[in-house]
């Protein structure tokens, strides 16, 4: 029973094959977000690529299981102090399964954060990095990059990047990027000292959540709330949008039917108060800091609250800090750092509690020069002999007396233990195997309390130096001295 | 009449690389079998008679030559509707019931449900096993054997084709399975049968094929291949001089007491034996035919071809090598 | 319809075997232990690192990853397993028992019987797969109290998977033996699994200038089975990530098809084959 027509069979399969080979081409550039393995990058040596893609075929079906398993690991490892084994886990677990949020947001907070190794930050960029590449289309893990840049590596601009690029992406449960995340765009905005788009955010922002909570309030609310609300809209429907829910939501009556109304949930009403106090806040710095370092202003201590008013002349009253500081070795690998600030001293003018001067401490090789961001791609997990420290230091310490002079500070940089405590050799940590060394003390007039910054103003304006103001990049006015320390000075 | 199994030089060489180291199962087999008739295939383990039949079925595919069914060339789906096969020692789908079994079987043949219920109650009657509802597994070789049967008569085949039906039985299915072979020749059906039971093949059929080494030996109406041609004739006291000659003309002789018994089957030899007898005046006894057992001459026609003939009565193992990796 | 035929006796066959109701057990006795698994695999200690409003490592969230991950890899691992036994088995056993010479000297075409073998063996290893993820979805009920259907699609991909399998197994037990083939068709599974891996390697010499390599390897990815393909149900674990993927449409139009054609394919050439050869 040999068929005539066996050639026709073997054509078929033959169009048939082809078919496949069709759809396998077809396939072929999907599965980069199936199959476990590394995309892009650049700095994911091929090799790993390939191991991941053998192991992700090996393990069938159980690849995220032993994703999980070995997150597992990762936290034994955590816990019995094997940070640098920890690294390569990250990377394997998340090859395996590279859709685990969670494990790139945890494990690069590990990395910036809980790993006492400020050399591991850059890690973290990257790790979060190659998780924004597994998973561009939610806002987890450019938030979370965002928030690192904001407080790890004060990049401020790029923080602004990423959080601007997050609220464009819905999160893991397909809900829009909430309030918190477009806040970060405009504190980023402000700490940048862009200003003027940081007001217009805000006002984008104050909508934004309005537009959301308005109707939730009608909706969820009880009539109590309703009314309220009516009664707001009417008093207040003129005013612009910002002043119009200030005065909304600052109304006693709207917040008290709010928190009275059990179908209110307690983060709407969260919501409500964040967006209240966000009001609040960006109108009362508006006030305060007007003039601030302008001609014909000078700041006012008698006035009640202390504010910028105008000095009657046309002179420049900024407040000059006269910033100075040096070098004490104290014992092989421990330094005192000696200096003043003026500038700070106003506080006990102000009627409020005491106030601290927040100073950015950075001791690193010399010519390690980057201010900001270290780039991950420049950077590997291997440590290398990389010495950078940074820390911030306040002053006056809680024991400073009332009266005694508040400009002064001190404080010890000790390389000869881990800051930490958590087991890592000072040796390794702080190698100190450069010739000679930087040093740097600055004030970020950005990153003081909001009552410094009344003073300083928005960029810094209110304040100057005779030999250490920088206006930096940001035209941010600091005040920032570099010593340099030969190696014998330090060890 | 119409022929309801045609061979024409069909061939079956297995081993694949020369004619020289090939094994040639069948040789240029030429075979007619006419409808209606029960056919025995014979020969000795290795003759090819389970090739031969595998080849009819298109299971395997000849070297060379050419067969028909039912004046159809092998490989026609449509005379499969009319044929059945009943391999020796089947084996069948032992989670089903015989009922089952049939179901499935005649489904094949796309038999409606109405005509598959008649036709399996039907059948089960006529082996035996009108109500067995276990699973085949459990049924004893001979009930399996049954079953074989009845499937083979599922499609109410014109040709069936039955390899050692009987081998191995208990005496009673044995004997029932035997009659209902024989009483499908009342219903016109042609059955081409291989056996080793001679007695049985002696019994039903009414035309036999000896083949031996893939060649045919021979083949012939029964009744004729048995009906003697040899004569015995007994002589009542020949003297020396005469015994010498006539066991001279014999091909076999035996002394019993003062007689002599002569076997010939050579007609001009046994003339010659009596005019030697008359001319010695000496008294003969009796010229007889001698009806023949297949047995004698399948040994005979086996011998004939120089062949170690191993009795054909032992064992059960087919002949010719397994449809390989050809 | 004698291949309609054919395929039902060849899943009562196969359903009448116990060593599948064994593996069938312990495949789901596994799903439902996926549950222990899950419980090592919380990495509270580590989530709780972190700061609260922060994305936060949700316990019960990548428990629930765990449970599907395991669940879904049991089932391609059983599925594999009877996919092998009973793929490999189908056309030697008939052949051993002689069951074939009955079937195929009534009116039944090879072809038709092939066929019927193959579907036969997709109708078992369908419902042997849909029984896992059965209880694969009660388990998930159990710990959710919803019914996550899109699972179904998950299970629906495994099945089309070893359909492919299966009939890797068909078309080698056409012309070699049993224990040949399983040895064979589970070599193939495991290349064919690392299909994306031979992807990497392909791109990789081809970018360090081994283009004879390349072409040879991208030439073994195109005649393979490529089950990597079918290794895709990690948008079902993370169930967010199903809106951030055309999932459905990878499944739907491009791996489904693949595998369904392929199957068409090995099955025409096994049948090529088959309708020569001696039995």
């Amino acid at each position: 029973m040999q068929l005539p027509d066996r050639r026709m069979w073997l054509v078929l399969a033959a169009a048939l094959w082809l078919a496949t080979i069709g759809l396998q081409t077809w396939i072929d550039p999907d599965r980069h977000y199936y199959a476990p393995r590394q995309q892009g990058g650049g700095a994911m040596p091929q090799v790993y690529k390939e191991s991941a893609a053998l192991f992700g075929g090996i393990l069938l079906g159980f690849r995220e299981v032993a994703a999980g398993l070995l997150w597992v690991r990762a936290d034994e490892y955590f816990h019995s102090g094997k940070y640098d084994e920890l690294v390569p886990i990250f990377y394997i677990v998340t090859w395996l399964d590279p859709h685990q949020i969670d494990v790139y947001s945890t494990g690069a907070w590990h990395l910036a954060y809980n790993l006492g190794d400020q050399r591991l930050i850059p890690e973290g960029v990257k790790f979060l990095d190659k998780g924004i590449k597994d998973n561009p289309n939610i806002y987890d893990l450019y938030f979370q990059q965002a928030y690192m840049h904001y407080h790890k590596l004060h990049d401020y601009q790029t923080a602004e990047k990423y959080a601007q690029e997050a609220v464009k992406h819905p999160g893991t449960d397909g809900e829009p990027a909430p309030y918190y995340i477009h806040n970060t765009i405009a504190h980023s905005m402000r700490a940048n000292g862009q200003i003027d788009a940081m007001f217009d955010q805000w006002n984008r922002n104050i909508a934004f959540s309005w537009k959301q909570l308005e109707p939730l309030l009608r909706t969820k609310g009880g009539p109590a709330v309703g009314a309220a609300l009516d009664a707001a809209e009417k008093e207040y429907g003129s005013l612009p949008l910002s002043q119009q829910i200030l005065k909304y939501v600052a109304l006693p009556s709207v917040v008290t039917a709010a928190n009275k109304d059990p179908n209110i949930p307690k983060a709407m009403e969260g919501m409500l108060v964040q967006v209240r106090n966000l009001n609040v806040n960006i109108l009362r710095r508006e006030f305060f800091r007007k003039g601030a370092g302008q001609p014909g202003y000078k700041f006012d201590f008698t006035a009640s609250p202390p504010h910028w008013v105008p000095s009657g002349d046309n002179q420049r009253h900024q407040i000059n800090t006269h910033f100075d500081f040096h070098v004490v070795k104290v014992a092989p690998r421990k330094l005192k750092v000696i200096g003043r600030l003026e500038g700070a001293d106003f506080q006990d003018k102000l009627e409020h509690h005491r106030l601290y001067t927040r100073l950015d401490v950075w001791f690193r090789d010399k010519n390690f020069a980057r201010r900001f961001a270290l780039h991950a791609d420049d950077f590997t997990w291997q440590k290398a002999n990389l010495t950078t420290f940074k820390k911030q230091v306040s002053f006056p310490t809680e024991d400073t007396k009332p009266g005694q002079d508040s400009t002064e500070f001190s404080f010890i940089l000790d390389f000869s233990k881990d800051p930490d405590e958590m087991d890592h050799k000072p040796t390794d940590l702080f190698p100190m195997k450069a010739d000679a060394f930087d040093l740097t003390v600055s004030m970020d007039p950005v990153g003081q309390s909001e009552f410094h910054q009344d003073v300083y103003g928005w960029k810094g304006e209110g304040l100057t130096d005779d030999k250490h103001l920088v206006v930096d990049e940001r035209g941010v006015r600091t005040i920032s001295k570099t010593v340099t320390l030969p190696r014998w000075e330090v060890l | 009449m119409a022929l309801a199994v045609r061979t024409i030089g069909l061939t079956k060489r297995y081993g694949f690389l020369t004619k020289a180291t090939g094994h040639l199962a069948v040789d240029h087999l030429n075979l007619e079998v006419e409808e209606g008739l029960i056919f025995g295939f014979l020969g000795p383990n290795g003759a090819g008679k389970t090739t031969t039949i595998k080849m009819l079925l298109g299971l395997i595919f000849p070297t060379e030559g050419r067969a028909e069914l039912l004046g159809r060339p092998v490989g026609d789906m449509s005379v499969h509707q009319e044929i059945s096969y009943l391999p020796e020692s089947p084996y069948f789908y032992d989670f089903l019931s015989g009922a089952e079994l049939l179901n499935t079987y005649a489904k094949l043949f796309g038999i409606n449900a109405e005509e598959r219920g008649r036709r399996i109650t039907r059948l089960l009657r006529l082996v035996g096993l009108p109500d067995e509802r276990k699973p085949l597994r459990e049924y004893s070789k001979g009930m399996l054997q049954r079953v074989g049967i009845a499937q083979a008569l599922i499609n109410e085949p014109k040709l069936l084709f039955f390899d050692e039906p009987t081998s191995g039985l208990d005496p009673i299915a044995h004997i029932d399975i035997r009659d209902i072979i024989q009483n499908l020749r009342k219903e016109g059906k042609t059955v081409f049968t291989s056996s080793h039971q001679l007695s049985d093949v002696e019994r039903i059929c009414d035309r036999v094929a000896i083949i031996h080494r893939g060649k045919l030996m021979k083949i012939g109406d029964v009744d004729d291949l048995l009906a003697g041609s040899e004569m015995e004739i007994i002589v009542d006291g020949p003297d020396d001089a005469l015994a010498r000659v006539l066991q001279d003309f014999a091909q076999r002789s035996i002394t019993q007491e003062n007689r002599l018994l002569l076997y010939q089957s050579d007609e001009e030899k046994v003339g010659q034996i009596i005019d030697a007898v008359r001319a010695a005046h000496a008294r003969l006894v009796s010229v007889i035919p001698q009806r023949r057992s297949l047995e004698s001459i399948f040994l005979e026609t086996v011998q004939q071809d120089g062949g170690a003939a191993s009795p054909p009565l032992s064992g059960t193992s087919t002949d010719g090598p397994k449809g390989g990796a050809a | 319809m004698n291949v309609w035929t054919i395929a039902t006796l060849t899943l009562r066959e196969a359903l009448r075997k116990k060593v599948v109701y064994i593996f069938l057990f312990v495949a789901i006795l596994m799903i439902i232990l996926s549950q222990a698994f899950a419980f090592f695999a919380d990495p509270s200690g580590m989530g709780g690192q972190k700061a609260g409003d922060m994305g936060v490592a949700n316990a019960s969230r990548v428990e629930l990853i765990v449970i599907k991950s395991m669940a879904f890899g049991v089932i391609v691992l059983a599925g594999a397993v009877m996919s092998i036994f009973l793929g490999t088995d189908l056309i030697p056993s008939d052949i051993d028992r002689k069951t074939i010479y009955t079937l195929l000297s009534k009116p039944v075409r090879r072809g038709a019987y092939l066929a019927g073998k193959q579907l036969g063996l997709s109708l078992t290893l369908g419902v042997n797969i849909g029984l896992m993820g059965l209880a694969f979805l009660v388990l998930l009920f159990l710990k959710t109290f919803r019914f996550p259907i899109e699972i179904l699609v998950g299970v629906l991909l495994i099945w089309v998977q070893f359909i492919m399998l299966g009939s890797v197994a068909l078309f080698f037990s056409v012309f070699v033996s049993r224990n040949i083939n399983a040895a064979l068709t589970f070599f193939i599974f495991v290349v064919g699994s690392l299909s994306d891996f031979l992807q990497e390697i392909v791109n990789s010499s081809a970018r360090s200038g081994n283009h004879a390599l390349a072409i040879l390897l991208r030439v073994v990815k195109w005649i393979i089975p490529n089950f990597a393909d079918f290794n895709a149900t990690n948008p079902l674990i993370h169930s967010e990530q199903l809106a951030q993927t055309n999932f459905y449409q990878y499944v739907f139009a491009k791996v489904i098809p693949l595998g369904i054609l392929y199957s068409l394919m090995l099955l025409i050439v096994a049948f090529v084959i088959f309708d020569r050869r001696e039995l």
